[in-house]
């Protein structure tokens, strides 16, 4: 186990330098240069010379290749370059963002957990009940959703019509609400509908009819057996979705004015800032590959068959 | 990244997802979906495409005396900031966010169906380069990677369609890519080899119409997906400019009025909200009646 997640860490770092180099790239084939946007972000607009002065000591003159290599030495030694706009260290800058993005993720993700299995559940159970249809024709609803016009429809009816929210969130209880109800309701809506087919394939699986056949309580079998077997996809999904969630929900951050890092990606991009651009392209790379892995770790803890494959080896 | 997790990754972003509704038991009744959701997407693209004859009002004409009006007789979806008609806007900015939309399928479908074949099919060192350039990109979400270069690139919508095309192709390689590599060790290759047809015929004759079929519906199950993927962009302001009327944009621009006009965000986002609705629909028939997995 050890030497396995060693050599998925070390992949890890293949992916980073394929990444930062791609994104590196990308930013060499843009028109405006680090240099000038140095400037226009001071409100100045540079002479010729000038420009050509401040390239040749930003080192913008040498080789991509000798750039990459310098900017990759300065980011091992913690050094992520200085946000133009923000004037400050794309380090703290990230580091005052991320808290934010990893509270909303992580109230969302219990949010999903809570309300998406008891409702698939209910689902597969009640199966063409009027349970079931009521279920699925919402999570239809939430499914199909643009998720920026579900932010938009939430925040008019429940801030501007109603006024029990304020349209700018804030960081608290309150505040958290309606981007946790945009960020789950689509969510909650697939997951209730893959857990409901996920239970309803396993029930159809012959160890449910010996079960049933045996008379062992339906609440049983469901709870026991079908459950634990049909729950190892729905691992997998929520794991992808967490790293979706840890991206920062750019759109979500944007209309709600939430301050994390999807919110200030597109403020950086606005205003070109790469240096805080490359960092969240890190931040990304970083997130996926570790999401990865969890769930591969996470998947083995979980599967008795490759537990206790594993054991007999 | 595991092996696992790659398979799982790769099913999940190359296999269209579950069907909406239950699928139909018998053989007319799949048809008669098809038939029904084939005729609400047209309806939709005719008003997309012919929209703009119907439209009350020039969608750039501005009328200040009726600024921020509610929707009434004279415009039936309000009026935005500036006293432009909302419903023309939509009506206009239904060609364009279709064009848009449609070009984008066009450029993916044929481009990852390209990479994708001439990887399964030749297989080698190539194959490896390109599978391990979609682990990469398959990792990550859509849309955030598409923002991230859009970022990189600055704002605009030729940078929007690299960006999206760059991060979309994938899927489609992946596909065609594991179709051709099963398709070339069929018997009808080596036969048609031996009957002296060159690598360029088998490519078009044999390989390409057995996978055209899969391309086609996952090009139909991606229409929702690409619009809401563009609408999302350009809803970040970093795809479309003003004044174009686009559906995305529209949302923008409706965001900052929604205390005094909520009508142009609400209309707006039905546009979209309906058109992603109804072309799910077709592809998820489509492929109930296509697939050969199913049957």
């Amino acid at each position: 186990m050890v030497r396995y997640i060693l050599k998925r860490l070390l992949q890890l770092v293949v992916v980073l330098l394929g990444v930062t180099f791609l994104t590196f790239m990308i930013t060499q084939a843009t028109p405006s240069d680090a240099a000038e946007m140095k400037y226009v972000s001071m409100g100045m607009m540079p002479s010729t010379e000038l420009l050509e002065k401040t390239r040749e000591e930003m080192g913008l003159n040498d080789p991509v290749l000798i750039q990459y290599g310098r900017w990759l030495g300065n980011v091992l030694h913690g050094d992520l370059g200085e946000s133009s706009k923000f004037g400050e260290s794309v380090w703290t800058q990230m580091t005052r963002k991320l808290p934010m993005t990893l509270k909303l993720a992580g109230v969302s993700l219990i949010v999903v957990i809570v309300f998406s299995f008891p409702l698939g559940i209910l689902s597969a159970v009640k199966k063409n009940k009027v349970a079931d249809y009521m279920i699925r024709f919402l999570s239809f609803f939430g499914v199909s959703m643009p998720n920026f016009w579900l932010a938009l429809l939430l925040m008019y009816i429940f801030a501007v019509r109603l006024g029990w929210f304020k349209v700018v969130s804030t960081n608290s209880v309150q505040g958290m609400i309606l981007p946790v109800a945009t960020l789950t309701i689509p969510m909650i809506s697939s997951y209730a509908r893959q857990i409901r087919a996920a239970l309803l394939e396993e029930l159809n699986a012959n160890y449910v009819i010996g079960a049933r056949a045996r008379g062992i309580p339906e609440r049983r079998i469901i709870w026991g057996h079908v459950l634990p077997n049909a729950i190892l996809p729905i691992v997998t999904l929520l794991g992808l979705s967490v790293g979706h969630l840890l991206g920062g929900a750019s759109i979500i951050e944007t209309i709600f004015s939430w301050q994390g890092i999807g919110n200030m990606v597109v403020e950086a991009i606005r205003v070109r800032d790469y240096p805080l651009i490359q960092g969240y392209v890190i931040w990304m790379a970083i997130i996926y590959v570790m999401v990865n892995l969890i769930v591969d770790i996470a998947y083995r803890l979980l599967d008795p068959q490759i537990r206790l494959r594993k054991r007999v080896d | 990244m595991r092996e696992e997790t790659k398979i799982r990754l790769r099913e999940r972003k190359s296999q269209p997802r579950k069907s909406m509704f239950r699928p139909a038991k018998t053989e007319k009744g799949k048809w008669l979906r098809f038939y029904c959701c084939l005729a609400a997407v047209a309806f939709v693209l005719i008003i997309a495409f012919f929209g703009k004859y119907f439209a009350p009002y020039d969608p750039l004409a501005t009328d200040y005396a009726a600024k921020l009006s509610a929707p009434n007789g004279r415009h039936l979806f309000g009026t935005d900031n500036v006293g432009r008609d909302v419903l023309s806007r939509i009506l206009y900015g239904a060609g364009n966010s279709f064009m848009l939309t449609f070009i984008m399928i066009a450029i993916v479908s044929v481009l990852g169906t390209v990479i994708g074949i001439i990887s399964g099919y030749f297989g080698g060192f190539l194959d490896t380069v390109i599978m391990r350039l979609t682990d990469i990109l398959l990792a990550f979400p859509d849309t955030v990677f598409a923002i991230a270069i859009v970022g990189m690139m600055g704002p605009g919508l030729l940078n929007t369609v690299i960006a999206l095309s760059f991060v979309w192709w994938t899927k489609y390689a992946r596909m065609a890519r594991g179709l051709a590599s099963v398709i070339r060790t069929k018997d009808y290759i080596t036969e048609a080899r031996f009957g002296g047809v060159g690598t360029a015929g088998i490519l078009f004759r044999y390989v390409l119409p057995n996978i055209v079929p899969q391309v086609v519906i996952m090009a139909t199950l991606d229409v929702g997906g690409m619009m809401l993927a563009l609408a999302g962009l350009s809803f970040l302001g970093l795809a479309s400019q003003p004044p174009t009327p686009e559906w995305g944009y529209m949302l923008y621009e409706g965001k900052s009025y929604l205390q005094t006009a909520p009508w142009i965000m609400l209309f707006a986002g039905l546009a979209i909200f309906i058109t992603v609705i109804v072309f799910n629909l077709l592809g998820d028939s489509l492929r109930d009646i296509l697939d050969p997995k199913e049957n």
